[in-house]
């Protein structure tokens, strides 16, 4: 599978293929697609054939092609794609931080996402944001595509600072029709949180953050007197790492978490909070399963 | 309060570089963060929280001040006086030989020193010190004496003997001066225990039972074989050795050999074959011991001079045959008439004569005075009743072994006792023997006639006339050549010596007043050999005499480096308090255990982390 191999192996890729992105809300495109509407099985145009796993709705069966082939295809259909993914991958220098590296993960994660996308019909771009949109890959559909994405975000480089709302702002492709904007980052931002997500469901993406936190930050094993330095530059922080400055930390961050996921919870934001510590079958099917965001 | 060592404070200093240090912070280890969001939050947090943070923050650098504080207190040694009362210490240094042993560094001796230096310095204001050294004899070097550079300098005076030690003596000294004093503590510096009856000491041990060996004597005979030399050789260790003895003749290696000596025992080595010339010869221990000043001895063969002797007599037999007893006298009679011109003996015996002119070269022995004689003043004839002698005379000894109290003379003449002599045997109106010097000749009268009595009957005549010549014929200068260190050594002066020189075993020379007619005694307290030089003027003739001694370390008493127990029980000391331990409290060690508990908290504050 050449590259394909290094991120993500085709077993799992198979697993993905019965997955969906699951959006509350229902996106409206020129092309007159209601994702909802796939669910119902009607179609206007259609697009592929895909081999039937148990599970799929029989009456999308494709008779026709069971009699000539006595294998069981079901039809695909145009309008079941008119969702516009964007896949939104922090690539600032504290991505690549941690033991294992979160960088990995979020990669691991953004191909994932966009392999679902992919398989369901969606439109995904991908979008690689430092303090600007760093790396953009437009809009695609079809997967035959994911080899591309998949090639695209293994050759995202990590590196720089973080300003995710500044960064947001620029990437001028983003039209207020709708869509689906996935955030996957740490949060380290320097401008915040917060304005991105206004920003974006001002634009009426649904939005979905997948927070990526390294093991050495969710639990530090520190001590003494220290010089934390920044991976993004800046000033550091002299500290003397006793027991009580770690319970404050652990505070700090509890805060941190909870103050996001409310944030998240009060605006109708998909929050998954995922360790580099896990798997990425974990982190897929139990991260991002058990709320519901994919099923 | 006070301060027994007010320098301490010095350690104060420390308290500003503490906080010098915290000024200068500490050196930060650099570790690579993704943010230092969070932490900054949390640190913010923390300071937030508590207002009185940074007094927190800090806390480490008040128990580090505290600590120092209680340091330095410490050590500046704080005490208070629980009573007003003033101390007094005896110390007693033990300065005999075995107190050089070095199986203590450096050794013994200086170790005691350095011991009694750092308790002088210990000395509380008001607490005196009488110290006593124990060397040859027993002496207060600083009496009563709270000047602690006084008592250093007096210190650093003494010297370590090659003698046997005066600790008896010096306990003695002790004790008299304990009953003198109040609140008295003796200690005693010393390889030895020493205890004290009734009297409540600190007897403070240098010795850790070291090994040693000695020669313990070296003498020589002359046999059939010729001259033959016989030493002694101790192992005072706790094994069996094979010891290297060297054999040196005039300095020279003569033999080495390698002798077994057990543990604990003394073997006898013979030296045979020694050149019939040999003047010296030298036996040392090659091994290397613990001690070292007793692994060397000494002995010297004098070459025997016969000894011209002039005996003037009308014809006595009895005089003849006592004197002629002696191998190494050459006897040569001689009638009154002849005897004129008197010169070139080594003694001259007078029986019933005396000359004109005296001689000057030889001692003088005159037996039965004339009157009239212009020597001795002598009166009528008396019969000699209750004979007694002057046994304080310095000349007693000529009645060594001889009953003179069986002595039946029937008459002597009254002789007065001139200055220069003393009466030895008193005959109840006169002496009947006196002795005496006149400058360097030695003079012995009888005041009667040996005709006149039953004395040459007696067993005791040979052995009364072998006592005169012992005296009146010095052989050599020196009477013996095996000396100990500290004992004193008396050097037989010639007739006609003129002048004495002593050359010590390190080059050092003396001179000695021959005009003293006291026999002299040297200052011997280096092991080794002694030269001894006597130039003797006879007529225009000067010849100079040398001969030999050694000195040699108390092997019997100082060779066996174990540590004994000594009881000293002279006198019974009076009411000697001896418990002064409760005199000061010191404070110090409140001190010290406060630093450990700042430290402890300090530890526990920076686990916690606060």
């Amino acid at each position: 599978m050449g590259l394909g191999n290094s991120l993500l192996d085709e077993q799992f890729l198979k697993r993905l293929d019965r997955l969906a992105l699951n959006a509350r809300m229902a996106i409206k495109g020129d092309m007159g697609g209601n994702r909802k509407s796939r669910s119902k099985g009607s179609s206007i145009e259609f697009s592929d054939f895909r081999e039937y796993i148990p599970g799929d709705d029989f009456r999308r069966i494709d008779w026709n092609a069971y009699a000539r082939f006595e294998r069981l295809f079901v039809k695909l259909f145009m309008e079941e794609r008119e969702a516009n993914i964007t896949v939104f991958l922090d690539m600032s220098a504290s991505m690549d931080w941690g033991q294992p590296s979160k960088g990995a993960l979020a990669k691991q994660l953004a191909a994932v996402l966009v392999y679902i996308a992919l398989a369901n019909f969606d439109r995904v771009a991908v979008v690689g944001i430092q303090d600007k949109p760093a790396a953009y890959l437009p809009y695609f559909s079809g997967k035959q595509g994911f080899w591309r994405a998949l090639s695209f975000i293994e050759g995202l480089k990590f590196g720089g600072k973080t300003s995710l709302c500044s960064a947001v702002k620029e990437c001028h492709f983003l039209k207020s029709g709708g869509g689906i904007s996935i955030l996957i980052t740490d949060l380290f931002s320097k401008d915040g949180h917060e304005q991105t997500f206004e920003y974006l469901r001002y634009l009426k993406q649904e939005v979905m953050l997948v927070h990526v936190m390294a093991p050495q930050e969710l639990d530090p094993e520190l001590s003494g007197s220290l010089r934390l330095v920044d991976v993004e530059g800046e000033e550091a922080k002299d500290v003397i790492v006793t027991p009580g400055v770690l319970k404050a930390y652990r505070k700090a961050l509890d805060e941190f978490l909870n103050d996001v996921r409310a944030f998240c919870y009060a605006r109708g934001i998909n929050y998954v909070l995922a360790s580099s510590a896990n798997s990425l079958e974990e982190v897929v099917f139990h991260n991002l399963m058990k709320p519901g965001l994919v099923r | 309060m006070s301060f027994l060592n007010p320098w301490g404070f010095l350690f104060a200093l420390s308290i500003p570089a503490i906080v010098l240090l915290y000024l200068l912070k500490q050196r930060y280890q650099e570790v690579e963060v993704s943010s230092t969001y969070l932490w900054e939050k949390a640190v913010r947090d923390m300071q937030a929280n508590a207002p009185w943070q940074k007094l927190r923050k800090n806390l480490l650098l008040f128990l580090q001040l505290a600590a120092a504080a209680f340091f330095t207190l410490a050590i500046a040694r704080p005490f208070l006086f629980q009573e007003g009362r003033s101390s007094e210490f005896i110390v007693v240094l033990d300065c005999s030989a075995s107190m050089q042993a070095e199986d203590v560094k450096p050794s013994r001796f200086l170790l005691a020193k350095r011991e009694i230096e750092g308790f002088i310095d210990d000395l509380l204001p008001g607490q005196r010190v009488t110290l006593i050294a124990a060397g040859y004899d027993a002496e207060v070097v600083a009496s009563r004496s709270g000047d602690k550079s006084i008592l250093k300098q007096r210190l650093n005076e003494i010297e370590v003997t090659n003698g046997q030690g005066s600790m008896e003596q010096a306990l003695a000294l002790a004790q008299a001066l304990a009953k003198e004093l109040e609140d008295v503590r003796i200690r005693i510096y010393s390889d030895k225990v020493y205890q004290i009856r009734n009297q409540d000491i600190e007897s403070i041990v240098f010795n850790n039972e070291g090994k040693n060996f000695a020669v313990e004597l070296v003498s020589w005979s002359q046999t059939s074989d010729g001259t033959v030399v016989l030493s002694k050789i101790a192992n005072y260790s706790g094994e069996d050795a094979a010891l290297a003895v060297e054999c040196l003749v005039d300095g020279a290696t003569f033999d080495i050999r390698e002798v077994a000596v057990p543990a604990g025992r003394k073997a006898d080595v013979y030296w045979t074959g020694i050149p019939a010339d040999a003047k010296r010869v030298e036996v040392a221990i090659l091994d290397d011991d613990d001690l070292a000043v007793d692994n060397r001895g000494w002995t010297f063969m004098e070459l025997h001079k016969e000894n011209k002797v002039l005996l003037v007599t009308q014809r006595n037999v009895f005089l003849e045959k006592a004197i002629a007893l002696r191998d190494d006298v050459n006897l040569v009679k001689t009638a009154y008439e002849h005897a004129v011109d008197l010169n070139g003996y080594a003694l001259y015996v007078f029986d019933g004569y005396i000359p004109s002119k005296l001689p000057r070269d030889g001692n003088i022995v005159i037996f039965n005075p004339p009157p009239k004689n212009g020597f001795l003043e002598v009166g009528e004839e008396y019969v000699p009743q209750n004979l007694r002698l002057s046994s304080h005379s310095r000349y007693a000894r000529l009645l060594d072994l001889v009953n003179y109290e069986g002595f039946n003379i029937a008459k002597a003449r009254r002789m007065i006792v001139p200055p220069w002599a003393e009466a030895v045997l008193d005959g109840g109106q006169g002496p009947l023997i006196m002795a005496g010097e006149i400058g360097t000749q030695r003079v012995i009268a009888f005041s009667f006639d040996v005709h006149y009595s039953d004395i040459p009957l007696k067993v005791d005549f040979p052995i009364l006339i072998q006592n005169v010549l012992a005296w009146a014929l010095p052989q050599s200068v020196v009477l013996e050549s095996w000396f100990y260190a500290g004992q004193e050594v008396h050097i037989n002066l010639l007739p006609g010596a003129q002048e004495i020189r002593v050359t010590t075993p390190s080059g050092k020379e003396f001179a000695l007043d021959p005009s003293y007619s006291v026999v002299p005694s040297i200052d011997n307290h280096e092991v080794g050999v002694y030269t001894v030089q006597q130039v003797i003027q006879q007529g225009d003739e000067r010849e100079v005499l040398e001969s030999y001694f050694a000195v040699h370390v108390p092997t019997h008493s100082e060779s066996d480096l174990r540590a004994g127990r000594v009881m000293s029980d002279m006198g019974q000391p009076a009411d000697v308090r001896s418990d002064v331990s409760g005199l000061v409290k010191e404070l110090w060690r409140y001190f010290a255990w406060a630093v450990l508990a700042v430290i402890l908290l300090e530890w526990w504050v920076y686990q916690r982390g606060y």
